[in-house]
């Protein structure tokens, strides 16, 4: 299609410098510089930066990917040159695109870093809760071979009254602390896995430039007999 | 295949938490040290002799000696000691120490010579002021 585009602009205007004095230069400066496109007088689309155009009022129709259509009309003198300052701006959907994909990387982020923040603490509540338990437990075994050592009725007596007691009860402690911490741990892991493994599964927010459906409609082809030809594109998108 | 990866992690880790898993202690069932108050297992002291000597002075007396046995094996680890001697007749208490150092059959030295008469001897092992279990054996004097 662009192909034919071509022709056409060949055939109907660049031709024109063998008039040489019907036809003046415009040169277009536009921002995005690499992708843009203009509709020539709603008729002729084209990826030019040099145009050789006829004396008179164009119209020009400017367009990039993501931008919004900038629709304005350039007088040209003949044999003259002159240069268009052309800043197309974001289109509101691309901008609101934008915001979206900012939303929801933001929103992929939060799903990740949270539940990968609460398993690591949870691990790090899971270790030392271990520690402490090894530490407890350590501390009756201790407990139970200065038992088993001890020829002082009073320290063995003290050892049963007083510390057994309250180290049975720091580890009774740790190892319910060790439970509810490990429990914990398991799920907050469970969560983090699945949390990834949905945020991998979601798909990235599309962006339908709605700009581009409109620029594609712009362009009639003037047929022989007067009647003309509506070009419209069709936007694929490819994965 | 992840998840799996991630299932057999968490079964290695929990085994991991139950190969590291500690016992409690039962306080009640700690009865096995004779130095303790507690203790039920079976006779530390086992009466061995009873006598009378003759102490060459001067002054030249006659005292009676009960020569008694601490059952050493039921130690839980080696260990010195004194044994509190309560006569029952005279109310009176002695610590009995181990002469010679490490030696385990102990005598308790007994002025009133009495006789034909039956004695009984509460005896506990003691260290640092604190004592273990009475038990009582009981002979009676030549």
């Amino acid at each position: 299609m662009f192909l034919c585009v071509h022709l056409i602009g060949a055939l109907g205007l660049l031709a024109a410098p063998a008039i040489a004095q019907t036809t003046g230069q415009l040169r277009l400066v536009v921002d995005p510089g690499h992708d843009f496109q203009v509709i020539l007088d709603g008729t002729h689309r084209l990826q030019e930066r040099v145009l050789e155009l006829s004396e008179g009022n164009h119209r020009l129709q400017l367009w990039a990917p993501t931008r919004r259509i900038v629709d304005t009309t350039v007088y040209v003198r003949a044999g003259s040159s002159r240069e268009l300052t052309v800043r197309l701006p974001y289109s509101p959907e691309y901008l609101a695109h934008q915001q979206e994909v900012k939303r929801f990387r933001e929103r992929l982020w939060l799903n990740k870093a949270l539940p990968t923040v609460a398993t690591v603490g949870a691990a790090a509540w899971t270790t030392v809760s271990y520690l402490n338990y090894r530490k407890a437990g350590r501390q009756l075994q201790d407990d139970k071979d200065l038992y088993n050592t001890s020829a002082d009725p009073g320290a063995i007596a003290e050892l049963k009254d007083e510390r057994l007691p309250a180290h049975q009860d720091d580890f009774r402690r740790s190892k319910v602390m060790l439970g509810v911490s490990t429990g914990v741990f398991a799920v907050a892991a469970a969560y983090t896995i699945w949390s990834y493994r949905r945020a991998d599964r979601t798909p990235l927010p599309v962006f339908d430039d709605k700009e581009k459906v409109r620029f594609d409609g712009l362009v009639w082809l003037p047929g022989p007999d007067g009647r003309g030809v509506w070009a419209a594109g069709l936007t694929i998108p490819l994965r | 295949m992840r998840t799996l990866r991630h299932l057999m992690l968490m079964a290695a880790l929990s085994l991991g938490l139950a190969g590291c898993y500690k016992d409690d202690i039962d306080v009640a069932a700690l009865t096995n040290n004779p130095f303790d108050a507690d203790y039920s297992g079976p006779a530390i002291f086992s009466l061995d002799t009873i006598y009378v000597e003759q102490v060459t002075g001067p002054p030249n007396f006659l005292r009676q000696v009960v020569q008694f046995k601490v059952n050493a094996s039921l130690f839980l680890a080696p260990a010195s000691y004194q044994v509190e001697v309560h006569d029952l007749l005279e109310g009176t208490r002695t610590l009995v120490g181990q002469v010679p150092p490490g030696s385990h059959t102990l005598r308790f030295y007994r002025l009133e010579y009495l006789p034909g008469q039956e004695v009984c001897l509460e005896m506990r092992l003691t260290n640092n002021n604190a004592f273990g279990r009475p038990e009582t054996i009981c002979g009676t004097w030549p």
